[in-house]
């Protein structure tokens, strides 16, 4: 199953943000305001389920501008009161390698942390 | 290394021939690399070049993954892979269990620097992705181990030169993977190969292959078969090339 069909699975009422890697070094990246891409998950636009794909259709212009790859939506996780991802793989992706808390952006004091 | 050097024990000495196609082909790289980052390449059209090199895009980064055929390093091959580990990545490197080396944070625009560092001391990262044959594993004791019939690296060579860009072989349905011990004792995992080669005495005194075909791990694990008890020296690549033609 390809990351497109499994991160369209998104709940009404919940909310998502946008994530990419960047293509100069394959960094994990997500949308946040005015078109930047920001290193920590905590600095990403959250977009209400309803407009997401939108905003991810707009994303993708950063694509044909070869900033980054693999544009998709990532669901949060509605209990968390920062910005977390339901999924543990999304929750590793924006924290860093969970064998290595030393790396990533867990290494930085980022409040998330790859369990 | 230079054709005029040293040969080293227990592995291939590149010669020259040999390190002008790697440079080529680190040189070829840098261009597609080029070419993806002006835009004359989109990624569905860079994604198989870079794989063709070992560059996989992963979870928090790009990765290369480098071979080393049969698990086999010189010194100089190691200090290599160490001082690629300080200036490009971040100070490791990971040996996986098909004896190869992965470079976790690579950044695309230095791949290019890497594989001709690589080329330098006979190192590439050709066939460590895609569906081809793999790298070749062998016995980590290997040349050394006194239950030895045979020194599996003479053959794992062969079967690596064979195997390495054969047109038929590049574009299997699935990556395809070899493992040879030259003890009748395993300590390679046959069954769990693609094919598995084990070195058996012959009736005659000679020694030969036990051969295991259709095994294999990850996502839907399979036990190999013994498909030939003992298959004489002399027939092994044709008997290879029977089986992948299957």
């Amino acid at each position: 199953m390809g990351l497109e069909v499994r991160n369209s699975r998104r709940q009404p009422g919940r909310s998502s943000v946008v994530t990419a890697n960047r293509l100069r070094d394959g960094q994990v990246v997500w949308l946040a305001p005015e078109g930047r891409w920001a290193e920590d998950i905590a600095a990403a636009e959250v977009f209400d389920n309803g407009i997401i794909d939108e905003a991810i259709a707009r994303a993708r212009i950063f694509e044909e501008e070869r900033v980054v790859l693999d544009v998709y939506g990532v669901e949060l996780d509605p209990a968390h009161p920062c910005t977390v991802p339901v999924t543990e793989r999304e929750r590793i992706r924006a924290a860093g390698p969970s064998v290595r808390p030393d790396l990533g952006q867990q290494a930085k004091g980022a409040t998330i942390h790859a369990s | 290394m230079q054709a005029d050097a040293i040969l080293p024990v227990g592995t291939y000495g590149y010669q020259q021939v040999d390190l002008v196609f790697l440079n080529d082909r680190a040189a070829q790289f840098r261009d597609q690399v080029a070419r993806r980052l002006s835009g004359d390449l989109s990624e569905d059209e860079f994604k198989p070049l870079r794989l063709m090199n070992g560059l996989y895009l992963q979870l928090h980064a790009y990765m290369l993954r480098v071979a080393i055929p049969y698990g086999v390093l010189s010194a100089a091959q190691m200090r290599r892979l160490a001082r690629i580990a300080r200036i490009y990545d971040r100070g490791y490197g990971h040996f996986t269990t098909r004896q190869n080396i992965q470079f976790n944070w690579i950044k695309l625009e230095e791949a290019p620097d890497i594989l001709a560092e690589l080329a330098q001391v006979g190192m590439h990262a050709i066939q460590t992705s895609g569906n081809c044959i793999r790298n070749i594993t062998s016995d980590e004791f290997a040349g050394a181990a006194a239950d030895e019939l045979i020194d599996p690296r003479v053959h794992a060579e062969i079967l690596r030169q064979w195997s390495t860009l054969h047109p038929e072989f590049s574009f299997l349905p699935r990556k395809f993977k070899f493992a040879i011990s030259g003890s009748p004792h395993d300590r390679v995992a046959p069954r769990f190969h693609d094919i598995g080669l084990i070195a058996k005495p012959g009736a005659d005194g000679a020694v030969g292959f036990e051969v295991f075909a259709g095994g294999g791990l990850g996502r839907t694990p399979a036990i190999g078969i013994r498909l030939r008890e003992w298959l004489p020296e002399h027939e092994l690549l044709a008997y290879m090339e029977a089986i992948l033609r299957v």
